[in-house]
């Protein structure tokens, strides 16, 4: 089967003056169609920096290939092909919840009336049912972000592209989201690339978990995760889940630690941070 | 909100405003454009050179008037500030009277004021203190306002007075804010100063500049144009140049 | 943007408005009592009463030389925000445009309008040509400055998702610079509102046929102090009500 989508040595230099960081170094993926893959890896090692490349918004260094559908995509076609969701949710403060919503359909060229039809009928679905005309001030941050989530799901792409949705969420609200957002996905099986930190939180939601390396990041490990569907909430104590957790704590740990001592070489982009 | 011009700026004027007073200078002489319509910048200069002592006088009397009234306006509105920042009612009953103040023209009284202070320097300091005190007591303000209690807190956890804490955390917190009033307010003095003269003053820039509309004479009316602007950007350049030698932590409140 | 505590309900803005009218009360009661102690003559300080008196003996002048005054000041000052907001629209569509014609603008406004007052009228002539020019030219300089800022203050990460939607520049101008833009330029609408009634009147103070500066230089030259202080206390009015009007339009449009 062909996969949905096809990372080939893609890597990706930034140049300030005479400083040159690789933030990605032949980074190799392959995603099959409805998989949800989650992508774990330390501070810096570009998991951000793939995710921009993968929607368009910053081109690979030459050499590196992406395909989609099995067909190569040049870096400038792919602005307005993949559903992304960014860690912040920037929503409009002059939009209420609804058109907020229905932002990305909008400019995709969805007449608005129609796009907000599709929106009230989703509105339950994402729990915000007698929300629809608030504004953003008025909702709290779990709420933001399913918004946000809600403008992501009504775009209308075969792939979607979480970068940390959840980081800013406390533990316990994430949790919810956590559950809540396979609900949702398991209604159209889109194919999902999400990034996270948080090993459970990986383990949990994916179908296989990705490691990335520290800084110039590849893809280190893969592992797939064999937990049936739909996901428990207790299997985060199952045997199987803490076993999957040894294995990539391990992996990842080790990774950490890399980029850790390397904060302490200042290169121009750790001296930012 | 209020915006400010951005440094960039700054270096595409050194090269626009050469090339701008050149072609002015080739159209005037070409066009033979006559004196009295608009005089070419080598004229300009040449009136500003040959009256360079009475002008001098002039501007210094100018500048007088206007740091007079902006130091005192910058004392007056950092004292406002403090007070109201310490005593919400005194805020509540004052603040929209200081607000009030600056919808009221105040060069609208310009004939008043001469009337109270007499035809000298002090009326039009009066002037610039009007206008100048008003943004530095609201940036006082809120620049007081800008530290949080959270940090007040901590400040008081290490034995510290209220005067203590007035000094070495809320006034140095405020400074940035401060400063960026006075440089509006030093613009704004400049006006005083000027329309001030307007009402009644044989010295200064203002009068140089209606002896001038008087006179018909478009040459010294425009030598008096860009003393005014060369004050002006002196005045403003100077209380930045304070800014960034002891509020640089911030570019802007 | 602040909110002063709950102005919608009309217990919070009676709330609100208690400490400065009864500051107000004070102040005028100072006044009056002033004025009786120190036997204040007429032409330092009249009576509040007086002016309001002599504004009510003749009305018609009072209101034509309001109405002059108003319409060199909202002229300039309609002209001058829509030059504002144009020229800035153009400066981010277009940066060319911002690298030559701003420096111009910048150095042309650094010296204070007021004093191109004379070359105005000397140009122009004592009536309303010479003052709205400088009104519109100042107005659009602040607008200007505010409008750019605020085009360019949405956060590049909202950008660059408006464009992994695939949205082109001009519909990321429309959807996004735009309204992030908009309370800015209400914020320069109102400083420049002030700054329109301000220059009005002292233009006409320095040259002019009609208007409320013009009745003040008049009445103080006749040595008609009452009359001077009806013009102040008219131009006051004037700049209040058209500064509440701009405030309100502004709250209604960007009240995020």
């Amino acid at each position: 089967m062909v996969a949905k989508i096809n990372v080939k040595n893609i890597s990706k230099t930034f140049a300030a003056g005479s400083l040159k960081v690789k933030a990605l170094e032949d980074a190799n993926l392959s995603i099959k169609s409805g998989e949800f893959v989650t992508l774990v890896g330390p501070s810096g090692c570009g998991k951000s920096t793939l995710f921009n490349i993968l929607v368009g918004l910053t081109p690979p260094d030459p050499g590196g290939e992406l395909h989609i559908d099995g067909k190569h995509q040049p870096s400038d076609h792919l602005l307005g092909q993949v559903a992304f969701m960014p860690q912040r949710d920037m929503l409009l403060p002059w939009r209420t919840v609804l058109d907020n919503a229905i932002l990305a359909a909008e400019i995709d060229g969805v007449p608005k009336r129609r796009a907000r039809e599709r929106a009230n009928a989703s509105i339950e679905r994402f729990g915000l049912q007698g929300f629809e005309a608030h504004y953003p001030k008025q909702l709290s941050g779990g709420m933001r972000q399913r918004v946000a989530l809600m403008r992501t799901f009504l775009f209308e792409r075969d792939l979607m592209l979480l970068d940390e949705p959840f980081g800013a969420l406390d533990a316990l609200t994430r949790s919810l989201m956590q559950r809540w957002l396979l609900e949702v996905w398991e209604a159209e099986r889109r194919t999902v690339l999400f990034i996270t930190h948080d090993i459970d939180e990986a383990i949990f939601l994916g179908d296989r978990v990705v490691v990335m390396s520290a800084r110039p990041g590849h893809i280190k490990f893969e592992i797939e995760v064999k937990l049936p569907r739909p996901r428990a909430p207790e299997v985060v104590t199952a045997p199987e889940f803490i076993e999957l957790k040894r294995q990539l704590l391990g992996i990842v740990e080790e990774e950490s630690l890399k980029a850790f001592s390397a904060m302490n070489r200042p290169l121009l982009a750790d001296a930012k941070s | 909100m209020n915006a400010e011009v951005r440094p960039q700026s700054i270096a595409a004027q050194l090269v626009v405003v050469p090339l701008l007073l050149v072609v002015w200078e080739g159209c005037v002489r070409v066009l033979g454009v006559s004196a009295d319509k608009l005089p070419a910048p080598t004229v300009i200069l040449e009136v500003i050179w040959e009256l360079r002592v009475s002008l001098a006088g002039a501007v210094g009397t100018t500048l007088l008037e206007a740091v007079i009234g902006l130091i005192a306006g910058t004392i007056f509105g950092i004292l406002s500030g403090i007070v109201f920042s310490r005593s919400r009612i005194i805020e509540r009953m004052f603040l929209p009277y200081f607000v009030g103040s600056q919808a009221v023209p105040i060069l609208a009284f310009g004939a008043i004021i001469i009337m109270w202070f007499g035809n000298g320097i002090a009326s039009k300091a009066v002037i610039a203190f009007y206008l100048s005190f008003f943004p530095v007591a609201v940036n006082t303000l809120s620049g007081m306002r800008s530290v949080g209690q959270d940090e007040i807190g901590l400040l008081r956890t290490f034995g510290a007075s209220s005067w203590t804490i007035l000094f070495k955390l809320q006034l140095p917190a405020a400074l940035p804010a401060i400063l960026t009033a006075v440089r509006l307010g030093a613009s704004l003095a400049l006006i005083g100063a000027i329309v001030g003269e307007w009402f009644g003053a044989t010295q200064g820039l203002g009068a140089v500049l209606l002896t001038a509309m008087y006179e018909y004479r478009i040459d010294y009316l425009w030598a008096g144009i860009v003393l005014t602007g060369v004050t002006g950007v002196v005045m403003y350049g100077a209380v930045s140049f304070i800014q960034n030698r002891i509020a640089w932590w911030h570019a802007e409140a | 943007m602040n909110a002063d505590g709950a102005t919608h309900t009309i217990p919070g803005l009676l709330k609100n408005a208690f400490p400065p009218l009864l500051a107000g009360i004070v102040l005028l009661v100072a006044w009056e009592l002033a004025i009786w102690y120190f036997s204040l003559p007429n032409f330092v300080l009249p009576r509040p009463g007086d002016i309001v008196l002599a504004a009510a003996e003749h009305p018609h002048a009072f209101l034509a030389d309001t109405g002059a005054t108003l319409l060199e000041a909202v002229t300039g000052y309609v002209i001058g925000a829509v030059l504002g907001v144009g020229l800035a629209v153009l400066f981010v569509a277009l940066p060319v445009f911002e690298r030559t014609v701003m420096p111009v603008y910048v150095t042309f406004n650094s010296v204070p309008m007021i004093a191109y007052g004379p070359l105005a009228i000397i140009w122009f002539g004592i009536g309303s040509m010479s003052k709205i020019v400088l009104i519109l030219i100042s107005v659009s300089y602040i607008v200007l400055l505010n409008a750019l800022a605020g085009l360019r203050s949405c956060d590049a990460g909202t950008v660059e998702l408006l464009r992994t939607f695939g949205a082109s520049r001009k519909e990321i101008f429309r959807k996004l610079r735009i309204p992030s833009a908009t309370p800015w330029i209400f914020s320069g609408l109102r400083v420049a509102v002030v700054q329109a009634m301000i220059l009005a009147v002292v233009l006409e103070m320095l040259g002019a046929n009609s208007g409320l500066g013009w009745a003040i230089y008049r009445s103080t030259q006749m040595m008609d102090f009452i009359e001077a202080w009806v013009a102040v206390a008219g131009s006051v009015l004037a700049s209040l009500i058209l500064y509440s009007i701009v405030t309100v339009v502004g709250r209604r449009i960007a009240w995020w």
